[in-house]
């Protein structure tokens, strides 16, 4: 009975075990997408003059040629 | 958006799907499967480790069919489904190693013996454990992907070998199954199949959460190449 006990409890630490591994993961990638997204988006707004706090404020028009 | 928002409703379906066949094969293991007269109740782990294997084999040739089809297109996608399989088949073969040396214990009073099929079974879990290591040192390079593909493939070939030894050199393991008949009572086959197919809808849900999972880290990888 024991040999029976630990078979099936063995299986399932182990299943969890993985499944809390992926999970774990998964929000650590979602977080650095999140990151990274916004990051890019930042870029791109600085790049486009946008601002917005993190961009770059477009040249006052007497300076423009 | 709206194919991702499906794809995420048919795995909870699927989720629920799979928890209601795992709670039908522990029934069927614990309560509806007769009791074995020479072994006794420990037996019953049988009931899990068959399963197991079966679904350890469909990973491994999953495993090696992504490699394939990634050898063939040459498209990602493929090499993340390979990968998925692969770790999720390593997982299963662990499991299926451990509860037959307590299945073995018990009933034959050792934890392991240098039979062919345990041998052929060992070597196929360091084939894809290998294949695993080799995996996580690859990283983007597409030839070392491309390698892992190829080991993937060439490890599959110890799947019949270890079929053919489990039913032609035989030691431990029984021979259930023959051309001719299941060597089990109705009850015990009833609740072998329930944990087949439970079994086999839990690697559909894992493997498709991990090839998620894959998708999105590739999807971050390209991120950070084109933020660097």
């Amino acid at each position: 009975m024991t040999y029976l006990f630990w078979a099936f409890a063995v299986v399932w630490i182990g299943l969890f075990l993985y499944l809390y591994r992926l999970v774990k993961r998964s929000r650590r990638l979602e977080r650095e997408l999140d990151e990274l997204t916004a990051r890019v988006r930042m870029g791109a707004d600085a790049g486009s003059g946008r601002l917005d706090g993190a961009g770059v404020a477009p040249p006052p028009a007497s300076l423009r040629r | 958006m709206m194919r991702e928002r499906a794809s995420w409703s048919s795995d909870v379906v699927l989720g629920w799907v799979c928890f209601g066949a795992m709670l039908l094969a522990l029934y069927g293991a614990f309560v509806y499967a007769q009791r074995e007269v020479v072994m006794g109740d420990v037996q019953r782990i049988f009931y899990v480790h068959l399963p197991l294997a079966w679904v350890g084999f469909v990973a491994f040739g999953h495993a090696a069919w992504a490699g394939l089809r990634y050898l063939q297109t040459g498209r990602r996608e493929w090499d993340v489904a390979s990968a998925s399989a692969a770790e999720i088949g390593v997982l299963f073969a662990t499991l299926v190693i451990i509860t037959g040396s307590l299945w073995a214990r018990s009933v034959w009073g050792t934890w392991w013996t240098w039979d062919p099929q345990l041998v052929t079974y060992l070597i196929l879990w360091l084939i894809y454990a290998g294949y695993l290591v080799l995996r996580a040192a690859a990283g983007d390079d597409s030839r070392q992907a491309r390698f892992a593909a190829v080991f993937a493939i060439v490890g599959f070939v110890d799947v019949p070998l270890v079929w053919l030894s489990a039913r032609y050199l035989r030691a431990l393991s029984p021979v259930i199954f023959t051309t001719h008949s299941i060597g089990l009572a109705p009850s015990m086959a009833w609740a072998l199949l329930a944990g087949l197919v439970a079994w086999s809808l839990l690697y559909v849900v894992l493997v498709r959460a991990r090839i998620r999972l894959g998708v999105l880290e590739a999807r971050v990888q390209a991120l950070t190449d084109g933020s660097a």
